[in-house]
Protein backbone atom coordinates (compact mmCIF):
# COMPACT_ATOMS: atom_id res chain seq x y z
CA UNK A 1 0.00 0.00 0.00
CA UNK A 2 1.26 3.42 -0.91
CA UNK A 3 0.97 5.69 2.08
CA UNK A 4 -0.77 8.69 0.53
CA UNK A 5 -1.75 10.02 3.92
CA UNK A 6 1.89 10.47 4.95
CA UNK A 7 2.71 12.10 1.60
CA UNK A 8 -0.13 14.54 2.11
CA UNK A 9 0.99 15.27 5.68
CA UNK A 10 4.56 15.97 4.49
CA UNK A 11 3.27 18.52 2.00
CA UNK A 12 0.94 20.06 4.59
CA UNK A 13 3.58 20.31 7.35
CA UNK A 14 6.25 21.62 5.00
CA UNK A 15 3.85 24.33 3.79
CA UNK A 16 2.63 25.31 7.26
CA UNK A 17 6.14 25.25 8.73
CA UNK A 18 7.77 27.21 5.90
CA UNK A 19 5.06 29.83 5.53
CA UNK A 20 4.65 30.33 9.29
CA UNK A 21 8.35 30.76 9.98
CA UNK A 22 9.00 33.04 7.00
CA UNK A 23 5.76 34.97 7.59
CA UNK A 24 6.55 35.70 11.24
CA UNK A 25 10.10 36.70 10.36
CA UNK A 26 8.81 39.02 7.64
CA UNK A 27 6.32 40.67 10.01
CA UNK A 28 9.16 41.19 12.50
CA UNK A 29 11.25 42.87 9.81
CA UNK A 30 8.30 44.99 8.75
CA UNK A 31 8.01 46.18 12.36
CA UNK A 32 11.76 46.79 12.60
CA UNK A 33 11.50 48.99 9.52
CA UNK A 34 8.90 51.25 11.14
CA UNK A 35 10.08 54.85 10.72
CA UNK A 36 10.12 57.18 13.72
CA UNK A 37 7.27 59.66 14.15
CA UNK A 38 9.74 62.50 13.66
CA UNK A 39 10.81 61.09 10.28
CA UNK A 40 7.21 60.67 9.19
CA UNK A 41 6.39 64.26 10.18
CA UNK A 42 9.51 65.59 8.48
CA UNK A 43 8.60 63.76 5.29
CA UNK A 44 5.07 65.10 5.39
CA UNK A 45 6.28 68.64 6.05
CA UNK A 46 8.72 68.50 3.14
CA UNK A 47 5.88 67.39 0.90
CA UNK A 48 7.83 64.48 -0.67
CA UNK A 49 5.53 62.20 -2.62
CA UNK A 50 5.08 58.59 -1.52
CA UNK A 51 7.28 56.27 -3.56
CA UNK A 52 7.12 52.49 -3.45
CA UNK A 53 10.14 50.99 -1.72
CA UNK A 54 11.05 47.52 -2.97
CA UNK A 55 14.73 47.08 -2.21
CA UNK A 56 16.73 43.96 -1.35
CA UNK A 57 19.56 45.15 0.86
CA UNK A 58 17.95 47.88 3.00
CA UNK A 59 18.86 47.82 6.65
CA UNK A 60 16.13 48.34 9.19
CA UNK A 61 15.66 51.81 10.56
CA UNK A 62 17.85 52.21 13.65
CA UNK A 63 17.36 53.72 17.07
CA UNK A 64 14.55 56.15 16.34
CA UNK A 65 11.90 53.46 15.87
CA UNK A 66 8.89 53.61 18.21
CA UNK A 67 9.22 51.26 21.20
CA UNK A 68 6.04 49.19 20.55
CA UNK A 69 7.31 48.34 17.08
CA UNK A 70 10.60 47.09 18.52
CA UNK A 71 8.83 44.98 21.14
CA UNK A 72 6.43 43.58 18.52
CA UNK A 73 9.34 42.75 16.23
CA UNK A 74 11.17 40.79 18.91
CA UNK A 75 8.00 38.91 19.82
CA UNK A 76 7.60 37.91 16.16
CA UNK A 77 11.25 36.84 15.95
CA UNK A 78 10.73 34.74 19.07
CA UNK A 79 7.63 33.08 17.64
CA UNK A 80 9.45 32.41 14.36
CA UNK A 81 12.19 30.65 16.34
CA UNK A 82 9.60 28.86 18.46
CA UNK A 83 8.07 27.41 15.27
CA UNK A 84 11.40 25.74 14.60
CA UNK A 85 11.76 24.40 18.13
CA UNK A 86 8.20 23.08 18.13
CA UNK A 87 8.76 21.36 14.78
CA UNK A 88 11.94 19.73 16.12
CA UNK A 89 10.07 18.68 19.27
CA UNK A 90 7.45 16.98 17.09
CA UNK A 91 10.06 15.25 14.94
CA UNK A 92 12.51 13.90 17.52
CA UNK A 93 11.21 10.53 18.79
CA UNK A 94 13.13 10.94 22.05
CA UNK A 95 10.48 13.39 23.33
CA UNK A 96 7.62 10.99 22.69
CA UNK A 97 8.64 7.84 24.52
CA UNK B 1 29.06 -16.85 8.71
CA UNK B 2 31.90 -17.44 6.32
CA UNK B 3 35.09 -15.39 6.38
CA UNK B 4 34.36 -14.26 2.79
CA UNK B 5 31.10 -12.75 3.89
CA UNK B 6 32.67 -11.05 6.91
CA UNK B 7 35.33 -9.45 4.70
CA UNK B 8 32.63 -8.33 2.28
CA UNK B 9 30.55 -6.83 5.10
CA UNK B 10 33.57 -4.86 6.32
CA UNK B 11 34.32 -3.67 2.77
CA UNK B 12 30.69 -2.55 2.34
CA UNK B 13 30.80 -0.65 5.64
CA UNK B 14 34.01 1.11 4.65
CA UNK B 15 32.71 2.07 1.18
CA UNK B 16 29.37 3.15 2.67
CA UNK B 17 31.07 5.39 5.22
CA UNK B 18 33.22 6.91 2.49
CA UNK B 19 30.06 7.45 0.44
CA UNK B 20 28.61 9.25 3.48
CA UNK B 21 31.77 11.34 3.79
CA UNK B 22 31.66 12.46 0.14
CA UNK B 23 27.97 13.24 0.57
CA UNK B 24 28.75 15.70 3.36
CA UNK B 25 31.72 16.92 1.34
CA UNK B 26 29.55 17.81 -1.66
CA UNK B 27 26.62 19.27 0.20
CA UNK B 28 28.22 21.77 2.58
CA UNK B 29 27.75 24.43 -0.05
CA UNK B 30 24.00 23.80 -0.29
CA UNK B 31 23.53 24.95 3.27
CA UNK B 32 26.25 27.45 3.88
CA UNK B 33 27.03 29.21 0.60
CA UNK B 34 24.43 31.95 1.05
CA UNK B 35 25.27 33.15 4.59
CA UNK B 36 28.95 33.28 3.61
CA UNK B 37 28.18 35.08 0.37
CA UNK B 38 26.12 37.71 2.13
CA UNK B 39 28.67 38.07 4.92
CA UNK B 40 26.30 36.87 7.64
CA UNK B 41 28.77 34.20 8.77
CA UNK B 42 32.54 33.84 8.53
CA UNK B 43 33.51 30.85 6.32
CA UNK B 44 35.19 28.98 9.17
CA UNK B 45 32.25 29.50 11.53
CA UNK B 46 29.73 28.51 8.87
CA UNK B 47 31.55 25.28 8.01
CA UNK B 48 32.01 24.30 11.67
CA UNK B 49 28.34 25.05 12.34
CA UNK B 50 27.22 22.98 9.34
CA UNK B 51 29.38 20.04 10.44
CA UNK B 52 28.06 20.15 14.01
CA UNK B 53 24.44 20.37 12.89
CA UNK B 54 24.88 17.49 10.45
CA UNK B 55 26.22 15.45 13.35
CA UNK B 56 23.26 16.38 15.56
CA UNK B 57 20.79 15.81 12.73
CA UNK B 58 22.07 12.29 12.15
CA UNK B 59 21.07 11.35 15.70
CA UNK B 60 17.62 12.87 15.50
CA UNK B 61 15.67 10.03 13.98
CA UNK B 62 16.03 6.66 12.28
CA UNK B 63 12.89 6.64 10.11
CA UNK B 64 14.78 7.07 6.82
CA UNK B 65 17.36 4.42 7.76
CA UNK B 66 14.46 2.12 8.53
CA UNK B 67 12.93 2.77 5.09
CA UNK B 68 16.22 2.13 3.29
CA UNK B 69 16.91 -1.05 5.25
CA UNK B 70 13.40 -2.49 5.01
CA UNK B 71 11.43 -0.98 2.13
CA UNK B 72 13.67 -1.23 -0.93
CA UNK B 73 14.73 -4.83 -0.99
CA UNK B 74 12.49 -7.54 0.39
CA UNK B 75 13.36 -8.94 3.76
CA UNK B 76 15.41 -12.11 3.12
CA UNK B 77 13.25 -14.03 5.58
CA UNK B 78 10.16 -13.50 3.42
CA UNK B 79 9.41 -15.65 0.39
CA UNK B 80 12.73 -17.46 0.44
CA UNK B 81 14.53 -14.79 -1.61
CA UNK B 82 18.18 -14.73 -0.75
CA UNK B 83 19.77 -11.32 -0.78
CA UNK B 84 23.45 -11.70 -0.09
CA UNK B 85 25.98 -9.11 1.06
CA UNK B 86 27.41 -9.34 -2.49
CA UNK B 87 24.25 -7.70 -3.85
CA UNK B 88 24.50 -4.80 -1.41
CA UNK B 89 28.17 -4.51 -2.26
CA UNK B 90 27.42 -4.42 -5.99
CA UNK B 91 24.65 -1.85 -5.51
CA UNK B 92 26.87 0.46 -3.51
CA UNK B 93 29.72 0.07 -5.98
CA UNK B 94 27.35 0.87 -8.85
CA UNK B 95 26.26 4.04 -7.05
CA UNK B 96 29.83 5.15 -6.43
CA UNK B 97 30.81 4.52 -10.06
CA UNK B 98 27.74 6.37 -11.35
CA UNK B 99 28.61 9.32 -9.13
CA UNK B 100 32.09 9.37 -10.61
CA UNK B 101 30.82 9.18 -14.19
CA UNK B 102 28.36 12.05 -13.71
CA UNK B 103 31.09 14.03 -12.01
CA UNK B 104 33.40 13.57 -14.99
CA UNK B 105 30.71 14.32 -17.58
CA UNK B 106 29.34 17.26 -15.65
CA UNK B 107 25.80 15.87 -15.47
CA UNK B 108 23.53 16.87 -12.63
CA UNK B 109 23.02 13.88 -10.37
CA UNK B 110 21.92 12.85 -6.94
CA UNK B 111 24.02 10.56 -4.79
CA UNK B 112 20.87 9.41 -2.98
CA UNK B 113 19.15 8.33 -6.18
CA UNK B 114 22.36 6.72 -7.35
CA UNK B 115 22.39 4.70 -4.16
CA UNK B 116 18.81 3.48 -4.56
CA UNK B 117 19.21 2.85 -8.28
CA UNK B 118 22.39 0.86 -7.71
CA UNK B 119 20.74 -1.30 -5.06
CA UNK B 120 17.67 -1.96 -7.21
CA UNK B 121 19.76 -2.85 -10.29
CA UNK B 122 22.01 -5.17 -8.31
CA UNK B 123 19.05 -6.85 -6.61
CA UNK B 124 17.31 -7.51 -9.93
CA UNK B 125 20.40 -9.13 -11.46
CA UNK B 126 21.42 -10.90 -8.27
CA UNK B 127 18.07 -12.24 -7.08
CA UNK B 128 15.49 -11.48 -9.76
CA UNK B 129 12.68 -8.94 -10.00
CA UNK B 130 10.94 -10.59 -7.05
CA UNK B 131 13.65 -9.28 -4.72
CA UNK B 132 12.66 -5.66 -5.21
CA UNK B 133 9.95 -4.38 -2.91
CA UNK B 134 8.05 -2.51 -5.62
CA UNK B 135 5.52 -0.87 -3.30
CA UNK B 136 8.25 0.11 -0.87
CA UNK B 137 10.36 1.65 -3.63
CA UNK B 138 7.38 3.55 -5.03
CA UNK B 139 6.19 4.68 -1.62
CA UNK B 140 9.43 5.62 0.09
CA UNK B 141 11.72 6.52 -2.82
CA UNK B 142 10.18 7.15 -6.25
CA UNK B 143 7.10 9.18 -5.37
CA UNK B 144 8.92 11.33 -2.77
CA UNK B 145 11.80 11.78 -5.23
CA UNK B 146 9.54 13.12 -7.95
CA UNK B 147 7.32 15.14 -5.63
CA UNK B 148 9.80 16.66 -3.18
CA UNK B 149 11.47 19.27 -5.43
CA UNK B 150 8.03 20.46 -6.52
CA UNK B 151 6.73 20.55 -2.94
CA UNK B 152 9.79 22.50 -1.83
CA UNK B 153 9.42 24.77 -4.86
CA UNK B 154 5.79 25.44 -4.07
CA UNK B 155 6.49 26.15 -0.39
CA UNK B 156 9.38 28.42 -1.39
CA UNK B 157 7.19 30.23 -3.92
CA UNK B 158 4.46 30.85 -1.35
CA UNK B 159 6.80 31.95 1.42
CA UNK B 160 8.87 34.18 -0.87
CA UNK B 161 5.69 35.90 -2.08
CA UNK B 162 4.64 36.35 1.52
CA UNK B 163 8.03 37.69 2.64
CA UNK B 164 8.14 40.29 -0.14
CA UNK B 165 4.49 41.21 0.29
CA UNK B 166 4.81 41.79 4.03
CA UNK B 167 8.00 43.85 3.80
CA UNK B 168 7.07 45.96 0.77
CA UNK B 169 6.68 49.61 1.71
CA UNK B 170 4.64 52.25 -0.08
CA UNK B 171 5.98 55.28 1.82
CA UNK B 172 9.55 55.32 0.59
CA UNK B 173 11.23 54.47 3.93
CA UNK B 174 13.85 51.68 4.02
CA UNK B 175 12.11 48.28 3.96
CA UNK B 176 14.63 46.44 6.15
CA UNK B 177 15.00 43.39 3.90
CA UNK B 178 18.74 43.34 4.55
CA UNK B 179 17.85 41.92 7.98
CA UNK B 180 16.93 38.65 6.25
CA UNK B 181 20.68 38.23 5.86
CA UNK B 182 20.91 37.58 9.59
CA UNK B 183 17.85 35.33 9.38
CA UNK B 184 19.81 33.22 6.94
CA UNK B 185 22.07 32.10 9.79
CA UNK B 186 18.99 30.39 11.22
CA UNK B 187 17.63 29.06 7.94
CA UNK B 188 21.03 27.73 6.76
CA UNK B 189 21.53 26.01 10.08
CA UNK B 190 18.18 24.31 9.63
CA UNK B 191 19.21 23.13 6.16
CA UNK B 192 22.40 21.62 7.62
CA UNK B 193 20.40 19.92 10.37
CA UNK B 194 17.85 18.50 7.98
CA UNK B 195 20.66 17.27 5.72
CA UNK B 196 21.96 15.21 8.63
CA UNK B 197 18.52 13.73 9.29
CA UNK B 198 18.06 12.53 5.71
CA UNK B 199 21.44 11.86 4.10
CA UNK B 200 23.33 10.33 7.02
CA UNK B 201 20.43 7.94 7.55
CA UNK B 202 20.65 6.57 4.02
CA UNK B 203 24.10 5.23 4.80
CA UNK B 204 22.86 3.85 8.12
CA UNK B 205 20.16 2.07 6.17
CA UNK B 206 22.64 0.50 3.74
CA UNK B 207 24.95 -0.69 6.51
CA UNK B 208 21.97 -2.10 8.40
CA UNK B 209 20.86 -3.84 5.21
CA UNK B 210 24.24 -5.52 4.73
CA UNK B 211 24.29 -6.59 8.40
CA UNK B 212 20.83 -8.10 7.98
CA UNK B 213 21.72 -9.94 4.77
CA UNK B 214 24.86 -11.31 6.43
CA UNK B 215 22.74 -12.64 9.27
CA UNK B 216 24.44 -10.43 11.89
CA UNK B 217 21.29 -8.43 12.56
CA UNK B 218 17.61 -9.39 12.54
CA UNK B 219 15.52 -7.92 9.74
CA UNK B 220 13.19 -5.05 10.60
CA UNK B 221 15.24 -3.79 13.53
CA UNK B 222 16.70 -0.30 13.94
CA UNK B 223 20.34 0.52 13.12
CA UNK B 224 22.95 -0.47 15.72
CA UNK B 225 24.24 2.38 17.85
CA UNK B 226 27.76 2.14 16.43
CA UNK B 227 26.37 2.40 12.90
CA UNK B 228 24.54 5.60 13.84
CA UNK B 229 27.67 7.07 15.47
CA UNK B 230 29.94 6.11 12.55
CA UNK B 231 27.58 7.57 9.93
CA UNK B 232 27.04 10.76 11.91
CA UNK B 233 30.80 11.25 12.27
CA UNK B 234 31.48 10.47 8.60
CA UNK B 235 28.98 13.02 7.30
CA UNK B 236 30.10 15.68 9.80
CA UNK B 237 33.75 15.15 8.88
CA UNK B 238 32.87 15.30 5.18
CA UNK B 239 30.92 18.51 5.70
CA UNK B 240 33.84 20.08 7.52
CA UNK B 241 36.41 18.98 4.94
CA UNK B 242 34.23 20.13 2.06
CA UNK B 243 34.08 23.68 3.32
CA UNK B 244 36.50 25.14 0.80
CA UNK B 245 34.11 24.25 -2.01
CA UNK B 246 31.82 27.00 -0.77
CA UNK B 247 34.31 29.54 -1.96
CA UNK B 248 33.98 28.15 -5.46
CA UNK B 249 30.21 28.11 -5.33
CA UNK B 250 30.33 31.78 -4.38
CA UNK B 251 31.58 32.63 -7.83
CA UNK B 252 28.88 30.58 -9.50
CA UNK B 253 25.62 32.34 -9.10
CA UNK B 254 24.24 31.63 -5.67
CA UNK B 255 25.00 35.25 -4.91
CA UNK B 256 22.17 36.11 -7.27
CA UNK B 257 19.87 34.93 -4.54
CA UNK B 258 18.85 37.92 -2.42
CA UNK B 259 18.56 37.78 1.40
CA UNK B 260 14.74 37.65 1.62
CA UNK B 261 14.55 35.10 -1.16
CA UNK B 262 17.41 33.02 0.27
CA UNK B 263 15.79 32.95 3.69
CA UNK B 264 12.49 31.77 2.23
CA UNK B 265 14.19 29.18 0.01
CA UNK B 266 16.27 27.72 2.81
CA UNK B 267 13.38 27.59 5.24
CA UNK B 268 11.32 25.74 2.62
CA UNK B 269 14.17 23.31 1.96
CA UNK B 270 14.56 22.57 5.66
CA UNK B 271 10.79 22.25 6.25
CA UNK B 272 10.40 19.83 3.33
CA UNK B 273 13.37 17.66 4.29
CA UNK B 274 12.54 17.55 8.00
CA UNK B 275 8.92 16.61 7.35
CA UNK B 276 10.02 13.91 4.89
CA UNK B 277 12.66 12.52 7.24
CA UNK B 278 10.04 12.26 9.95
CA UNK B 279 7.84 10.05 7.76
CA UNK B 280 10.79 8.02 6.52
CA UNK B 281 10.83 9.37 2.97
CA UNK B 282 14.32 9.28 1.51
CA UNK B 283 14.88 12.15 -0.88
CA UNK B 284 17.65 14.02 -2.60
CA UNK B 285 18.53 17.01 -0.46
CA UNK B 286 20.24 18.69 -3.41
CA UNK B 287 17.12 18.38 -5.56
CA UNK B 288 14.96 19.79 -2.80
CA UNK B 289 17.34 22.73 -2.39
CA UNK B 290 17.32 23.32 -6.16
CA UNK B 291 13.53 23.15 -6.24
CA UNK B 292 13.37 25.76 -3.48
CA UNK B 293 15.76 28.12 -5.24
CA UNK B 294 13.70 27.90 -8.45
CA UNK B 295 10.40 28.28 -6.56
CA UNK B 296 11.61 31.28 -4.61
CA UNK B 297 12.95 32.86 -7.82
CA UNK B 298 9.49 32.54 -9.33
CA UNK B 299 8.07 34.18 -6.21
CA UNK B 300 10.05 37.35 -6.85
CA UNK B 301 8.69 40.17 -8.94
CA UNK B 302 9.71 40.34 -12.57
CA UNK B 303 11.00 36.76 -12.72
CA UNK B 304 11.43 34.95 -16.02
CA UNK B 305 11.95 31.21 -16.20
CA UNK B 306 14.76 29.91 -18.38
CA UNK B 307 12.96 26.74 -19.36
CA UNK B 308 16.06 25.30 -21.01
CA UNK B 309 17.99 25.32 -17.75
CA UNK B 310 15.01 24.06 -15.75
CA UNK B 311 14.54 21.26 -18.28
CA UNK B 312 18.18 20.20 -17.99
CA UNK B 313 17.92 20.07 -14.20
CA UNK B 314 14.66 18.09 -14.27
CA UNK B 315 15.99 15.57 -16.80
CA UNK B 316 18.97 15.08 -14.48
CA UNK B 317 16.55 14.40 -11.63
CA UNK B 318 14.68 11.73 -13.59
CA UNK B 319 17.68 10.09 -15.25
CA UNK B 320 19.80 9.24 -12.20
CA UNK B 321 17.78 6.36 -10.78
CA UNK B 322 17.38 4.21 -13.92
CA UNK B 323 20.93 4.95 -15.07
CA UNK B 324 22.52 3.96 -11.78
CA UNK B 325 20.27 0.88 -11.71
CA UNK B 326 21.91 -0.19 -14.98
CA UNK B 327 25.37 0.41 -13.54
CA UNK B 328 24.42 -1.54 -10.39
CA UNK B 329 23.19 -4.38 -12.60
CA UNK B 330 26.45 -4.48 -14.55
CA UNK B 331 28.53 -4.49 -11.38
CA UNK B 332 26.40 -7.33 -10.04
CA UNK B 333 26.82 -9.26 -13.29
CA UNK B 334 30.60 -8.97 -12.90
CA UNK B 335 30.33 -10.10 -9.26
CA UNK B 336 28.51 -13.21 -10.49
CA UNK B 337 31.80 -14.46 -12.02
CA UNK B 338 32.91 -15.31 -8.51
CA UNK B 339 35.62 -14.10 -6.15
CA UNK B 340 37.61 -12.57 -9.03
CA UNK B 341 34.55 -10.61 -10.13
CA UNK B 342 34.02 -9.27 -6.62
CA UNK B 343 37.68 -8.24 -6.45
CA UNK B 344 37.39 -6.47 -9.84
CA UNK B 345 34.31 -4.63 -8.56
CA UNK B 346 36.08 -3.75 -5.35
CA UNK B 347 39.02 -2.28 -7.24
CA UNK B 348 36.61 -0.32 -9.44
CA UNK B 349 34.88 1.07 -6.34
CA UNK B 350 38.14 2.09 -4.68
CA UNK B 351 39.39 3.67 -7.91
CA UNK B 352 36.12 5.57 -8.36
CA UNK B 353 36.05 6.83 -4.78
CA UNK B 354 39.68 7.91 -4.89
CA UNK B 355 39.20 9.56 -8.27
CA UNK B 356 36.19 11.55 -7.07
CA UNK B 357 38.08 12.66 -4.00
CA UNK B 358 41.21 13.69 -5.91
CA UNK B 359 39.16 15.46 -8.58
CA UNK B 360 37.15 17.42 -6.08
CA UNK B 361 40.27 18.36 -4.13
CA UNK B 362 41.56 20.29 -7.10
CA UNK B 363 40.95 23.91 -6.48
CA UNK B 364 40.14 24.80 -10.06
CA UNK B 365 36.86 26.29 -11.16
CA UNK B 366 34.89 24.07 -13.50
CA UNK B 367 31.90 25.67 -15.17
CA UNK B 368 30.46 22.29 -16.11
CA UNK B 369 31.30 20.56 -12.88
CA UNK B 370 27.87 19.60 -11.67
CA UNK B 371 28.37 17.91 -8.31
CA UNK B 372 27.44 20.25 -5.52
CA UNK B 373 26.81 23.18 -7.80
CA UNK B 374 23.40 22.08 -9.00
CA UNK B 375 21.77 24.41 -6.52
CA UNK B 376 23.85 27.24 -7.92
CA UNK B 377 22.71 26.30 -11.42
CA UNK B 378 19.14 26.53 -10.25
CA UNK B 379 19.81 30.15 -9.38
CA UNK B 380 20.41 30.72 -13.09
CA UNK B 381 17.16 29.05 -14.08
CA UNK B 382 15.21 32.13 -13.11
CA UNK B 383 16.03 35.48 -14.60
CA UNK B 384 15.04 38.40 -12.42
CA UNK B 385 14.61 41.56 -14.41
CA UNK B 386 17.20 44.02 -13.13
CA UNK B 387 16.23 47.09 -11.16
CA UNK B 388 17.55 49.25 -14.00
CA UNK B 389 15.26 47.68 -16.56
CA UNK B 390 12.34 48.00 -14.21
CA UNK B 391 13.30 51.58 -13.44
CA UNK B 392 13.36 52.31 -17.18
CA UNK B 393 9.95 50.80 -17.56
CA UNK B 394 8.63 52.83 -14.65
CA UNK B 395 10.27 55.97 -16.03
CA UNK B 396 8.42 55.41 -19.27
CA UNK B 397 5.21 55.08 -17.32
CA UNK B 398 6.04 58.39 -15.65
CA UNK B 399 6.80 57.26 -12.09
CA UNK B 400 10.55 57.46 -11.69
CA UNK B 401 11.71 55.73 -8.50
CA UNK B 402 13.92 57.79 -6.26
CA UNK B 403 17.62 56.77 -6.04
CA UNK B 404 16.78 53.05 -6.11
CA UNK B 405 19.56 52.08 -8.51
CA UNK B 406 22.20 54.12 -6.73
CA UNK B 407 21.60 52.56 -3.31
CA UNK B 408 21.49 49.07 -4.76
CA UNK B 409 24.77 49.51 -6.63
CA UNK B 410 26.63 50.74 -3.59
CA UNK B 411 25.33 47.83 -1.53
CA UNK B 412 26.34 45.37 -4.24
CA UNK B 413 29.90 46.64 -4.49
CA UNK B 414 30.26 46.56 -0.74
CA UNK B 415 29.02 42.97 -0.68
CA UNK B 416 31.35 41.72 -3.40
CA UNK B 417 34.35 43.44 -1.85
CA UNK B 418 33.59 41.75 1.45
CA UNK B 419 33.26 38.32 -0.12
CA UNK B 420 36.49 38.77 -2.07
CA UNK B 421 38.28 39.58 1.15
CA UNK B 422 36.82 36.42 2.65
CA UNK B 423 37.97 34.36 -0.33
CA UNK B 424 41.50 35.46 0.31
CA UNK B 425 41.24 34.71 3.99
CA UNK B 426 39.83 31.26 3.37
CA UNK B 427 42.31 30.27 0.67
CA UNK B 428 45.14 30.86 3.12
Amino acid sequence: MIDFQSLFLVILFALIGGVLMVGLFAVAIRLLATPSQADVHAKRASGTADVARDEEMDDANGASRPLPATIGAYICFAFSGATVLFALYLIIPYFHH
Amino acid sequence: MSVDNLVLVIVVIVIALFFDFTNGFHDTANAMATPIATGALKPRTAVALAATLNLVGAFMSTAVAHSVANNIIKDPSHGGITISPVIIFAGLTGAVIWNMVTWLLGLPSSSSHALFGGLIGAAIVGAGFGAVNVTGVLDKVLIPAVLSPFVAGFVAFASTRLAYFVTRRSDGFPDGRGVFRRGQILSSSLVALSHGTNDAQKTMGVITLVLVTAGIQTGGTDPQWWVIVACALAIALGTYTGGWRIIRTLGQGLTKVKPAQGFAAETSTAATILASSHFGFALSTTQVASGSVIGSGLGRRGSLVRWGTVGKIVVGWLLTLPASAIVGAIVMAIAHIGVIGVIIDGLLAVAAVTWIFVRSKRNEVHADNALGTEVADSGHAIDIKGKRRRAKRQAKAGTAPKDSTASKDSAATKGSAASKAKDKEASK
